[in-house]
């Protein structure tokens, strides 16, 4: 017999904001490390800390992405002329 | 027995994911996509109609268990609620569905981000599984 199961979704809104680097970061962790239910204590305790690490490094690396589009908008408005919305965003 | 839809990376269908609001009721008998009862935006441009295209993960096994997975998906600056949503194949003729997700309440995102996060792709977790 074969049986077909549907996995559970988790939907996450916002309002008048936006999910910050730290929404991503766990959302790719989780992609990454996932750890055995049924896994020696001592292992689960290895992966956590490494979880956590990893957790860290891409939060990390996510708010220098984002400094950088910022610098790239920064630098279009500024080249374009428009200087007080390269202030504006240079200040987000 | 025919086969429709394929998961895999390379090559495979075009899946949609499209939103749904609190007065869409389901059943067997929904068999492809509907615009009936489909989610608009409160304001500004956010969603379309048949929602976003899905980024494929090639389907795999473990064990007896065969199962596949979706990246998340997101709206930014959306300002819309919904109950639900329907994975299509975009295709295959006639929009064949492959899933119907309720989200057990009504979600709203008011100029933010409205985001759905796929389960865990394990054979104990993953969105689809044939075992």
């Amino acid at each position: 017999m074969i049986n077909g199961e549907i996995g559970n979704v988790i939907v996450t809104t916002t309002e008048h904001s936006n999910l910050g680097p730290e929404h991503w970061a766990d959302r790719a962790t989780e992609q990454v490390i996932s750890i055995g239910e049924d896994a020696h204590p001592l292992i689960v305790d290895q992966a956590r800390a490494f979880k956590d690490r990893i957790r860290h490094v891409f939060n990390y690396y996510i708010k220098e992405a984002i400094k950088e589009d910022r610098s790239r908008i920064t630098t279009l408005l500024r080249s374009a002329g428009h200087n007080d919305l390269a202030n504006s965003v240079e200040k987000l | 027995m025919e086969g429709v839809h394929n998961f895999k990376n390379s090559g495979g269908s075009t899946f949609q994911i499209a939103l749904y609001t609190d007065s869409s009721s389901f059943t067997a008998a929904t068999t492809a996509y509907t615009s009936s009862n489909e989610i608009t935006n409160d304001a500004g441009s956010a969603y379309s109609a048949k929602g976003n295209t899905l980024t494929r993960v090639d389907p795999t096994t473990s064990s007896t268990t065969a199962y596949t997975d979706f990246a998340d998906t997101s709206w930014s600056t959306a300002t819309f609620s919904a109950m639900g949503a329907m994975i299509f194949n975009d295709s295959a003729s006639g929009d064949p569905a492959v899933v119907i997700l309720d989200f057990g309440a009504l979600k709203t995102a008011t100029a933010g981000t409205f985001t759905i996060a796929f389960p865990a792709a394990d054979a104990s977790n993953a969105i689809i599984r044939i075992a």
